[in-house]
């Protein structure tokens, strides 16, 4: 780790009395001499409202004038006015990342105004804590990259060729790559559309025709995706064709792989010549020979059970366009349409519903505890209308089964590092960060790739699609401000603990001549969660902003208080998405609760390093509280789960050398939901209050060394 | 640097400053509803009124967007400034009248019971969250719809939005708390997998961590030693 610019160092401590939001509860000219006395400080000051214009200036010329190079503002919550203290400080000629902020309103004055010295105690920590890791902090400016102005667009289905072709008609250079040697996609098998009841082939032909006309757009069939390159504006693939690999470099990627239908062998006899899938019949239609008088449709065949749970969206409005179409050509035809529920979209579906029961369709519903049985001659079914069997003979039996993802999309995803869903598909790729923080990926997912969709819906995410990948690719060039992880090369082993971890795959091991390899941060991919810094065994990876020195220091000077020695000491290590926003929220609806708990705010629960909870205990913490996202409310995926594992690991290491380990405990709390963090504050407070203080004496604990 | 004079007191601002800036550089209180230091003045709730005394009469203004002028005279708690915010807090009462911050505000200035009755509702469209998502989040997950007796805050068709980050930025602004979380996010339950493809193996040299990767060099065969079988283990 660089060790920080030591000498020269010149903090300016603002202190803010927000009117007299925060001067009514602290004594801030007290707390702006005492912050005068901490190390570094050349300057401290006491505001009246630091954001105003007027203090902003003042600020700006306190800067300017002492030569300030790291500044610690103490006011209200960094959530709302640290976008605006910055750009202040950038404007006086000193790096945004320079800064740091103290919540001493939501923190402190609002929420301990019965207990003044207490309150001021804290605010003091909180202040030395500011300054201690301001003191750590380094200038960054961010990465910027240009974009390639092209994409390329997976999948010639009719989500690809409409996504290509709009892209196209904006004027970006699109390549359209098909694995199959036809473009058209699922589309290719079928008869006629629904609702319209036009030609399916028409239709493919008229996109394509619309497509080859378009000079933007080169369409290369046969070919597949064996290697992405790059990253972010810059991707570089390796695509095959025919056994020959180019490379082509594109700014977006729009995928459009689309669904497979499901072949579901042995499932009510399917596999025998009477059972066919709806898509099948769509060919028989086709060819136009149908030879059947007793003809049952199931539907919901292998969807929504245990293994195939959501409903695939399309079956029903495909099972009423072949009814209607079997009745109008073969009226003679008896036709039993077997379904547990009917939810066909479009405009009117309840207009064909009536009309199939006119030209003589059955329905019968069957409830998902019963499911139809098939013999070699007949269906069996409860129907639920009736509450009785029904018997149903058939000569041509035709399930409905779901879309499922195709074969190759966890290929797919791991090649452009995509996340899955549960059941195979590709979820859009929206992160809950900060849009200043990261940079979009540039890979866009529409079509039945992201969940079975009907054709309508389909054309309408590629459209989108295509609209998102087109103001992503013409802003030429995009900046990511966010910190990022960093690799020190010399102290890196290779071991690749780092690589696993990171829920945005963005760090890769980097082969070095032939020796070793180490690893390699994207700073575009990276997020700045932090998963990676407690994961290194010998700590060559940290996080920018919050690396191991900075919240050392941070830990120890907040703990280092001097007058709050006869109560007891809880060190919050709160995750900002919700331990700390809720205890913020705390503040903002003025909630009383303990004053022993003194919070710092990190990314993520799972930045936190059990070494982190050791050094806090060393430093004289009475209890230790972890605060992150309750399970699956992650914003970065896992980060609460690496929390929970480190903190119960840690946990054992305490207790098995008798360290009393009531006096560290992990929480998950909800961003909105204030009370329930006093609540939980306060039963902790009262419990490390009847704990008492530390056996400091007992230092037995010292080696435990996290597992 | 321009002069003005707010209750009386003769003050001294920069050009650019609204009266109310100046003021509370000043010591000077003006309740406010809509106002907020990060964000740019609304002016919608009308509480910051002010008298700008002018040279034949008076007229009240918004004191969070209206800029100072040389030599203006202002009063801040004259009795036709009150009078107006008596009657805005009054139309806040008639669906807020339960929040303490309508009620405050209500004892402050001496309103005892509103003319008017609306069903109790704890959002009084200050459209602070919206502009805070807006401007300072920068996602503009939830905006004002509708319009006149129907306007509230929500997400586009007030269905869960994909484009909200769960910053609770909204929560934390809103003076009433009339907002929730959960009214806006969709609950993503279903957390997506990130499949890892990465392969982890055993140590080679003290056999004990699943650290080596399977591309870097055996250090045993360096040594001339017997290289340990290779087992992949569980990361």
């Amino acid at each position: 780790m660089k060790s920080p610019v030591k000498d020269n160092l010149k903090v300016g401590v603002f202190i803010c009395d927000c009117g007299t939001e925060i001067a009514s509860y602290l004594h801030t000219e007290a707390l702006a001499t005492a912050a005068e006395q901490l190390p570094h400080v050349a300057l401290s000051r006491r505001m009246r409202y630091l954001c105003s214009r007027r203090g902003l200036t003042k600020m700006q010329e306190a800067i300017r004038g002492a030569g300030l190079n790291r500044i610690v503002v103490a006011g209200c919550t960094p959530r709302t006015h640290k976008a605006h203290l910055r750009s202040a400080c950038r404007e006086a000629g000193l790096n945004g990342h320079l800064l740091e902020t103290v919540n001493i309103r939501e923190g402190c004055a609002w929420v301990h105004q019965a207990d003044g010295e207490a309150a001021m105690a804290k605010a003091l920590d909180l202040v030395r804590a500011g300054v201690a890791r301001a003191s750590l902090l380094e200038p960054y400016e961010g990465t910027k990259i240009q974009i390639t102005p092209s994409a390329l667009v997976i999948g010639g289905g009719i989500a690809g060729m409409t996504a290509a072709l709009a892209l196209a008609e904006r004027g970006v250079p699109v390549k359209l790559i098909e694995k199959e040697h036809l473009l058209g996609g699922l589309i290719r098998n079928l008869h006629t559309l629904y609702p319209t009841g036009r030609r399916a082939s028409e239709f493919l032909n008229g996109q394509i025709e619309a497509l080859r006309q378009q000079p933007n757009v080169e369409i290369l069939v046969d070919t597949q995706v064996s290697e992405v390159m790059g990253s972010v504006g810059n991707y570089h693939l390796v695509v095959t064709s025919d056994g020959n690999d180019t490379i082509f470099n594109v700014g977006a990627i729009i995928v459009a792989t689309g669904a497979q239908v499901r072949q579901p062998y042995g499932l009510f006899r399917y596999g025998t010549s009477k059972v066919i899938t709806q898509l099948e019949l769509e060919s028989v239609l086709a060819k136009g020979d149908l030879h059947a008088e007793q003809m049952v449709m199931i539907l919901c065949a292998g969807s929504r059970d245990e293994r195939t749970p959501y409903c695939s969206g399309i079956c029903c409005m495909t099972a009423l366009k072949q009814a209607l179409l079997i009745k109008e050509s073969h009226p003679e035809v008896k036709l039993t349409l077997v379904f547990r529920d009917l939810y066909p979209k479009g405009d009117n579906p309840e207009e064909d519903i009536r009309k199939a029961k006119q030209l003589g369709v059955d329905f019968i519903q069957y409830g998902p505890e019963a499911e139809p049985r098939v013999t070699a001659e007949r269906v069996e079914v409860y129907d639920l209308l009736i509450k009785r069997n029904t018997n149903l003979p058939y000569d041509l039996l035709v399930l409905a089964t779901p879309l499922v993802p195709q074969k190759d999309a966890t290929v797919l995803a791991s090649l452009l590092k995509i996340p899955l869903d549960s059941h195979g598909f590709l979820p859009d790729i929206r992160f809950r960060l900060r849009p200043r923080d990261h940079v979009e990926r540039g890979i866009y997912v529409c079509g039945a790739a992201h969940y079975p969709s009907d054709i309508q819906e389909t054309t309408f995410q590629a459209s989108s699609a295509a609209a998102r990948a087109f103001n992503f690719l013409r802003q030429n060039q995009v900046v990511s401000e966010g910190l990022v992880a960093v690799v020190d090369a010399t102290l890196c082993t290779g071991c690749g603990s780092c690589v696993e971890i990171c829920p945005f795959h963005a760090i890769n091991l980097k082969q070095q001549d032939g020796l070793l390899s180490i690893s390699v941060v994207d700073p575009l991919l990276c997020k700045g969660c932090g998963l990676c810094a407690p994961s290194c065994p010998v700590k060559a990876i940290s996080l920018q902003g919050s690396s191991d020195p900075q919240l050392m220091a941070q830990i120890k000077a907040i703990l280092s208080s001097e007058q709050g020695r006869s109560k007891p000491l809880i060190l919050g290590l709160f995750c900002e998405w919700s331990a700390y926003a809720a205890a913020e929220l705390a503040g903002a609806r003025h909630l009383q609760y303990p004053p022993h708990l003194r919070i710092i705010p990190l990314r993520c629960a799972g930045r936190i390093d059990p070494y982190h909870i050791l050094w806090a205990f060393l430093n004289g913490a009475d209890g230790v509280l972890v605060g992150g996202c309750p399970p699956g409310k992650c914003h970065y995926v896992k980060g609460n789960q690496q929390a929970e594992r480190r903190v119960a690991k840690l946990i054992d290491a305490l207790a098995a050398r008798d360290f009393e380990i009531d006096r560290l405990r992990l929480e998950w709390f909800q961003p909105d939901d204030a009370s329930a963090f006093v609540e939980e504050i306060s039963i902790f407070a009262a419990q490390i209050e009847d704990l008492g203080p530390r056996v400091t004496q007992d230092r037995r604990w010292r080696n435990v060394r996290a597992a | 640097m321009m002069n003005l004079t707010i209750d009386n007191q003769e003050i001294e601002v920069e050009e650019g400053t609204t009266i109310l800036e100046a003021a509370r550089d000043n010591g000077i209180f003006i309740p406010t509803l809509c106002y907020h230091e990060a964000l740019e003045p609304y002016a919608a709730c009308r509480l910051c009124v002010v008298e700008l005394e002018g040279k034949r009469d008076s007229r009240l203004v918004a004191s969070c967007a209206y800029p100072c002028e040389e030599g203006a005279v202002v009063y801040t708690n004259s009795e036709i400034v009150r009078c107006s915010r008596r009657v805005t807090v009054e139309l806040l009462m008639a669906s807020g009248e339960h929040l303490p911050l309508v009620r405050a505000l209500a004892t402050e200035l001496g309103v005892a019971e509103p003319r008017f009755r609306l069903p109790p509702d704890d959002c009084i469209l200050c459209g602070l969250c919206v502009r805070a998502c807006r401007d300072i989040v920068g996602v503009a997950a939830i905006s004002l719809m509708n319009r006149g007796m129907e306007k509230k805050v929500g997400p586009p068709f007030e269905i869960a939005s994909n484009a909200c980050i769960e910053c609770g930025t909204c929560v934390l602004i809103c003076p009433t708390g009339a907002l929730k979380l959960q009214d806006i996010t969709k609950e993503q339950e279903d957390v997506h997998r990130w499949d890892s493809l990465f392969d982890h193996h055993s140590c080679h040299i003290c056999g004990d961590h699943n650290l080596e990767p399977q591309f870097s060099v055996d250090y045993r065969s360096l040594l001339g030693e017997q290289p340990l079988d290779e087992e992949p283990s569980e990361g």
